[in-house]
């Protein structure tokens, strides 16, 4: 059941990376939702091992039950991604709920961000 | 005249039908003979007479009757083996009470342990001495109204073309936050130009 479920993370996040690559390519200017779309493919991509390797389902980004905190767990089981995922999680949040993140922040400011991400994120399944 | 129900040999008949009950019972009875034998009766009176015979059984204890050998050995290691078992079940038992009093034990070691898992003063203070580390342009902190499983706060920094770097490098703060405290962790960082698009919320500013 939670192969299954891995999987369909893995999916999402193909489909969340067709997706900001559309973007990238033809909406450069809305560094908001580039910034949050490159977060929610690095999340599905970490759900798929945390399933898969830990049979872990966090359904919060931050919990005090430390079982329910993604945030936690990648720190604590996935520690070489932690740097790149808090990272995409903070930008992405502030880009989500303080406005004007397209006016301050470009794409040539996060464009080795994202780049990475994709690199690093796509081993993760 | 009396007249005497003679019993004797139906009433031997009797008797010796119940000696064999007897001797079922008791297997190695030994019954002494001159005790069901004979029985006497007078005359001379009209009437009826009821005789009763009390017959003793004796049960000599003889070689047959008494305890055997086997009996004997067999009641000797059942005595042992109980008394080994009462020693072993005594033994099993203190190593519960050892092992429940570890567990106590280890039942308030996790408590003060999570009680420190939960100490916002000392995450606090860990957090301000980690930032002191990191080459941060003029950071200042502030501790926003939260619940009490809440750790929020926002790191503020001047404008820097290495806020990205900035970043990082508090992502290793934030990392250690979670691994040692169990707070729902919000630590954001904000350039000085950001703060008119924050909600103000802050509980205290604290230098770093």
């Amino acid at each position: 059941m939670s192969q299954n479920l891995s999987q369909q993370h893995i999916e999402q996040s193909e489909h969340n990376k067709d997706f900001l690559q559309e973007i990238i390519a033809n909406f450069p200017d809305y560094t908001d939702w580039i910034i949050t779309v490159t977060f929610y493919f690095a999340l599905h991509r970490v759900q798929a091992r945390l399933l898969k390797d830990f049979n872990l389902d966090p359904d919060r980004h931050e919990h005090r039950n430390p079982m329910r905190s993604r945030n936690k767990l990648v720190q604590l089981l996935l520690p070489n991604y932690w740097e790149d995922y808090h990272t995409l999680y903070h930008e992405s949040r502030k880009a989500r709920y303080h406005p004007n993140y397209h006016k301050r922040i470009n794409i040539t400011d996060i464009r080795d961000l994202i780049l990475d991400a994709l690199k690093l994120f796509e081993n993760v399944r | 005249m009396i007249r005497v129900k003679k019993l004797g040999k139906a009433r031997n008949e009797y008797i010796r039908s119940r000696l064999m009950e007897l001797e079922r019972l008791f297997p190695s009875g030994t019954i002494h003979p001159s005790e069901t034998e004979g029985v006497s009766t007078k005359t001379g009176q009209i009437g009826t007479a009821v005789f009763t015979r009390r017959v003793t059984v004796f049960v000599e204890e003889t070689s047959d009757t008494g305890p055997s050998e086997d009996r004997l050995s067999a009641l000797d290691s059942f005595v042992t083996d109980f008394a080994r078992y009462m020693i072993q079940q005594t033994r099993d038992f203190n190593h519960r009470i050892s092992d429940v009093e570890r567990m106590l034990e280890d039942i308030t070691d996790l408590g003060s342990a999570m009680q420190k898992r939960t100490n916002r003063e000392e995450a606090l203070t860990l957090l301000k001495e980690r930032l002191r580390s990191i080459p941060l342009p003029n950071p200042e902190l502030q501790l926003l109204k939260t619940d009490p499983t809440e750790f929020r706060l926002r790191v503020i920094i001047d404008d820097t073309d290495k806020y990205f770097e900035c970043l990082k490098a508090m992502a290793s703060v934030v990392g250690e936050l979670h691994r040692k405290y169990d707070f729902e962790i919000d630590v954001t960082l904000f350039q000085r130009s950001e703060l008119s698009s924050i909600k103000e919320n802050v509980e205290e500013t604290i230098t770093v």
